[in-house]
């Protein structure tokens, strides 16, 4: 009889797993979190200005989804945010492979690093309104220097944490100094650099929508603007929630390519 | 003890001070003959990595220097000489292939780096060693999917690739099962009698010193230095029977004896 129910935990836990797995889980969520939301409003008859119910968010969404305008919008947000992460891509890796070449340059520039990551950068951005003007240009600056720092440091800490037994090898094969960036240190960083574009590429579309509140005459920042001083709650919250989706999009974009590294589990 | 007749590797009082007090080897001198198969034997701390590292070109000796059929391997800046490494391979404790590529991918990038001949035939040579190193038919796994045994094959494999004459190894089977050590042990000797490279091998297994060596080096600590040569005579090939016969138990209980007296000491 032992001998029989001892099968059971171990099917139990494969039970739970499957019952557990996210794609049940998520949506089970959402909807608990929609209804609790539904029934705080109703409950405590909140104001549609202050919060709108569910219902007309999503119904606003809807619409949003359909509305041509609105993907105009969507797709400068997605322009400015693509074309700083790509820029702070480019910039941090190289800075990053300046700094692992040279520990004096990083002695020199560690303090200037560390004022810049501390001081909050989106406090430029009036000024690179007064540089570029209100098009494009503030957006991409700003979502090409939110995740600078990220993605430079990620780059260094993986050329750093090579091992030595690989260096070793690498200099027993004669290999000079561009064959072992080339072949050992930046293979090896790969991982290291794809964590810093996954956290950059969030930080390029925070960067772009806080310079569309800013600066803008488009872009979801500026629509998200436009509708809470037209006192449209409901259409602001749909927005949230579109970025929602667009931050969704794109992180997963990086994340696809990330998977894409070979050799790693 | 006489010096060997063909001397390819001439240390000549080399040593190395890495500043903290006590030398991590003091001046030594000792020639090793072509094709010799040479075990550098002693507890850890006597500076047989040191001795192995600078003569692989990766650390600049404190004093004397090493030549390599005559030509000095260290310039006086303390700067290896680059066109001397394609004759050194090189065999560490850990296999260290480089982990996203595959074992044969592993084995080409010496190859590769060295340039010089077309890609099919680098392509048969890192077979060509695969095979040689036994591991012929794990070419396109990932150094994950290996056991220890065979990341060290490839290792092997890799360290043969552009055809060096000197094969140096530090504790190359140290973190293997006793069983896969043996293997590799027989395996490395058909290695070198079929190739006729010279084997610098570090190791702190009194058995497997004697069992493999022409010659043991045994090191003393603290200062490190050598302490004993001891030349071996079974003949060739040897076989696992050959540990346990009286001759080969006297050796070990020699080198075990030397080795205790040497702890004892510091
Ligand atoms: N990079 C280093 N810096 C300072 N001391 C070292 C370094 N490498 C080894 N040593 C010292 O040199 C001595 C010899 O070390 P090592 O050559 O590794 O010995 P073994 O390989 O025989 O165990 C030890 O006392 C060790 O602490
Ligand atoms: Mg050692």
């Amino acid at each position: 009889m032992t001998r029989q129910a001892s099968g059971r935990p171990g099917q139990d836990r494969a039970w739970r797993r499957r019952l557990l797995s996210p794609w049940l889980t998520t949506p089970c969520l959402l909807a608990l979190a929609l209804l609790a939301w539904n029934g705080f409003v109703t409950h405590w008859r909140v104001s549609g200005f202050i919060l709108p119910a569910p219902g007309p968010v999503l119904a606003e969404w809807g619409a949003l989804l359909l509305s041509p305008g609105a993907w105009l919008h969507t797709g400068l947000t997605v322009l400015g945010t693509l074309a700083g992460f790509l820029l702070a891509a480019g910039f941090g890796i190289a800075a990053g492979i300046l700094l692992s070449l040279s520990p004096t340059l990083e002695r020199l520039s560690s303090p200037f690093i560390v004022a810049f990551q501390v001081f909050p950068k989106v406090a430029l951005i009036p000024l690179f309104v007064v540089w570029l003007g209100f098009g494009l240009g503030p957006k991409v600056l700003t979502a090409a220097i939110l995740p600078f720092y990220p993605v430079m440091m990620n780059t260094l800490l993986g050329i750093r944490s090579v091992p030595e037994g690989l260096r070793d090898i690498m200099a027993s094969f004669g290999a000079g100094r561009l064959p072992l960036l080339r072949r050992l240190e930046l293979p090896y960083a790969l991982p290291f650099v794809f964590a810093g574009l996954e956290v950059g590429i969030v930080l390029s579309l925070v960067g772009t929508v806080v310079a569309e509140f800013v600066s803008g005459s488009s872009g979801l920042g500026y629509l998200l603007v436009s509708r809470i001083n037209s006192f449209e709650t409901a259409q602001m919250f749909a927005i949230v929630l579109h970025l929602c989706l667009v931050g969704l999009v794109l992180h997963g974009a990086v994340r696809l390519l990330r998977r894409r590294i070979p050799g790693r589990s | 003890m006489a010096e060997p007749p063909d001397v390819l590797i001439r240390l000549d009082g080399v040593g190395k001070d890495y500043g903290g007090g006590v030398s991590a080897l003091l001046p030594t001198s000792l020639a090793v003959g072509g094709g010799e198969f040479l075990v550098l034997l002693g507890p850890s701390g006597c500076g047989k990595t040191t001795l192995l590292r600078m003569i692989a070109g990766l650390l600049p000796p404190s004093s004397g220097g090493i030549l390599i059929s005559g030509e000095p391997l260290w310039s006086s800046g303390g700067r290896c000489r680059k066109a001397l490494l394609c004759r050194l391979g090189l065999v560490l404790q850990d296999a260290n292939l480089f982990p996203w590529l595959t074992a044969e991918e592993n084995v080409l990038l010496p190859l590769e780096l060295r340039g010089g001949s077309e890609r099919g035939r680098r392509t048969a040579r890192a077979q060509a060693m695969l095979a040689l190193a036994g591991a012929g038919d794990l070419g396109s796994r990932l150094p994950h999917e290996l056991s220890g045994g065979q990341r060290q094959r490839v290792a092997i494999a890799r360290a043969l690739s552009c055809d060096p004459d000197i094969l140096l190894m530090d504790e190359p089977f140290a973190a293997l099962d006793a069983i896969s050590r043996e293997a590799l042990d027989l395996e490395l000797q058909k290695l070198w009698l079929e190739t006729g490279k010279t084997i610098i091998l570090v190791t702190h297994s009194i058995a497997e010193a004697a069992f493999l060596a022409d010659r043991v080096v045994l090191f003393a600590p603290r200062p490190g230095r050598i302490a004993e040569l001891v030349e071996l005579r079974f003949p060739r090939p040897r076989e696992p029977e050959l540990m346990f016969t009286p001759e080969f138990q006297q050796v070990v209980r020699h080198l075990h004896e030397r080795m205790s007296a040497l702890m004892g000491q510091a």
